[in-house]
């Protein structure tokens, strides 16, 4: 380890990276899980996924264009979701199952399957060759400013939508603004980083902090944190290798971030209960 | 019609809402009421009473412009506005909000980068009158039923708006703040030429001077109980 923290320059552009993007999903997850779309938004990870590969498929090379096609699809699947059809997890369910499916088949079109089968669930930042100032960046970050911009106006749709809506008007505008939004964030990750650490960041640290948080700014200030501190105790984690059957083996670091913030999640839960019974 | 106060251009037309023939309901061809036909006027008090189930809050909803009317029309007088009293424990509670942020909400919703919007004086004056000031930094998540009703009650109030629709809005409440929110919503509507229109399962405990309106819904139809008409189920008890 302590080699490879000599080459220290090589590893920091991706672990900035890794925790700009993780940090800005952990923010852009409130208002996801506060308005109960949890389920959504993993299923939308996997629309996205499709999105990056039938890019990929496409050989369109322009950084706009998954996001640009996941925009497209985020709509239909808002409205299949509140359609009469049936329950709408189930219809989640389904779609999740259907985007993850087509994107590995499209993925496979280009062979060495294994390799993308691998990084389009979990990414690997270690090896991602991420700019930081490439186009998709850059987009992502304008979209977390408007989103930051816009959060009190989201907040009273999220939290009352009918008031909203006699007192103010039709949210559709905003609604739109909060799904591009959410459509941008999602793509630039799950195309930089995997599916699996998107969903991570988006979820878990709001889902953590939720209960302990009594207040909406404290919350992102500390889903930020504890996003950055398990992107970077993952990251640090996977230049450790171990010696297992006589080989130095060093897992993904992708995968020990999505890990350590499921340790960091339990550990505080485990943490909230003993404080409550004793 | 005691319209001795309509002398402003917003109430020129005379009424603030005005159905013809409505048809209410959430599928095409399964209207839950139907043939309504009512004005609501400046400066009066409506209820709506009948049974669970038979289509009340679905009637506010069409007329707050929450779901479309199946058929007929609703003719709203173009300046006024309108706020929704919804039950208590319709509210949402896994938000990490304070009291007085569900308050301040509806006059927050520009930029974040801007500073926050405070109470007025005369919010103030109505926070400390209905007692929410002594709960007024507490988490919503951690107010009862009661308190969460007041402070719905007391959000429309602050919206100043001409008509407000109140899906039972005292029945959390105890007697003291019964009569205590009656009386701030007597002055309310005293003040101005606002309206209330309220769902309600009893008449004389919600509104102990008597509506000036009183409208029953059964078995899909609209009574107007208080000209004479009556359903073949009446729940108007008290």
């Amino acid at each position: 380890m302590i080699n490879i923290l000599k080459n220290w320059e090589l590893f920091l552009p991706q672990m900035v990276i890794g925790s700009v993007i993780g940090a800005l999903l952990s923010v852009i997850g409130i208002l996801l899980v506060l308005r109960n779309m949890t389920f959504f938004g993993v299923t939308l990870s996997q629309a996205v996924s499709f999105s990056v590969a039938f890019s990929l498929f496409m050989a369109w090379e322009n950084e706009l264009a998954p996001i640009l096609l996941s925009m497209l699809l985020i709509f239909p699947m808002l409205l299949l979701r509140k359609s009469n059809m049936m329950k709408e997890e189930v219809i989640l369910g389904i779609l999740f199952v259907f985007f993850a499916s087509l994107s590995q088949v499209l993925l496979a079109l280009g062979g060495n399957v294994q390799n993308h089968l691998l990084a389009s669930y979990f990414g690997d930042i270690l090896t991602s060759q991420v700019k930081l100032n490439s186009l998709s960046v850059w987009l992502a970050l304008f979209s977390f400013f408007v989103y930051i911009a816009l959060f009190r106006r989201f907040l009273f749709l999220s939290f009352d939508r009918e008031e909203y809506r006699i007192q103010i008007g039709n949210p559709v505008i905003y609604d739109t603004i909060f799904y591009m939004i959410l459509s941008v964030a999602v793509t630039v990750a799950v195309n930089l980083l995997g599916s699996f650490y998107s969903i991570a960041h988006m979820l878990i640290p709001v889902f953590t902090l939720l209960p302990f948080v009594r207040s909406t700014k404290i919350l992102a200030i500390l889903c930020i944190l504890f996003s950055i501190l398990g992107t970077a105790g993952g990251f640090l984690l996977s230049l450790t290798g171990i010696n297992y059957h006589g080989e130095e083996i060093y897992f993904p670091t992708s995968s020990l971030i999505i890990l350590f913030l499921c340790l960091l999640s339990f550990s505080m839960f485990l943490f909230r209960s003993l404080f409550k019974r004793f | 019609m005691p319209l001795t106060k309509l002398n402003n251009q917003k109430i020129a037309a005379n009424y603030f809402v005005q159905a013809e023939s409505l048809s209410v309901g959430y599928r095409k061809g399964f209207p839950v009421v139907s043939e309504i036909n009512f004005e609501i006027s400046p400066g009066k008090t409506y209820a709506l009473v009948g049974g669970n189930g038979v289509g009340k809050t679905t009637l506010f909803r069409t007329l707050t412009g929450l779901i479309p009317p199946l058929a007929g029309s609703i003719h709203f007088s173009k300046q006024i506005t309108s706020s929704y009293v919804p039950q208590a424990k319709k509210m949402r509670l896994d938000f990490p909000l304070k009291v007085e942020e569900v308050l301040l909400m509806p006059k927050n919703i520009g930029f974040s980068f801007l500073p926050k919007r405070k109470f007025s004086e005369a919010d103030m004056l109505l926070i400390k009158k209905t007692g929410i000031y002594e709960f007024l930094k507490k988490q919503i998540s951690e107010c009862s039923g009661g308190q969460l009703q007041k402070v719905l009650i007391l959000r429309s109030l602050m919206t100043n708006a001409d008509l407000i629709f109140l899906d039972e809005p005292m029945d959390s409440l105890d007697h003291q703040s019964r009569d205590l929110f009656q009386s701030v919503l007597k002055e309310y509507i005293s003040l101005g030429d606002k309206s209330l229109f309220f769902i309600t399962h009893s008449l004389n405990h919600d509104w102990k001077t008597g509506f000036d309106e009183i409208y029953e819904i059964d078995e899909g139809k609209f009574y107007k109980i208080s000209d004479g008409e009556r359903p073949p189920n009446c729940h108007h008890h008290d």
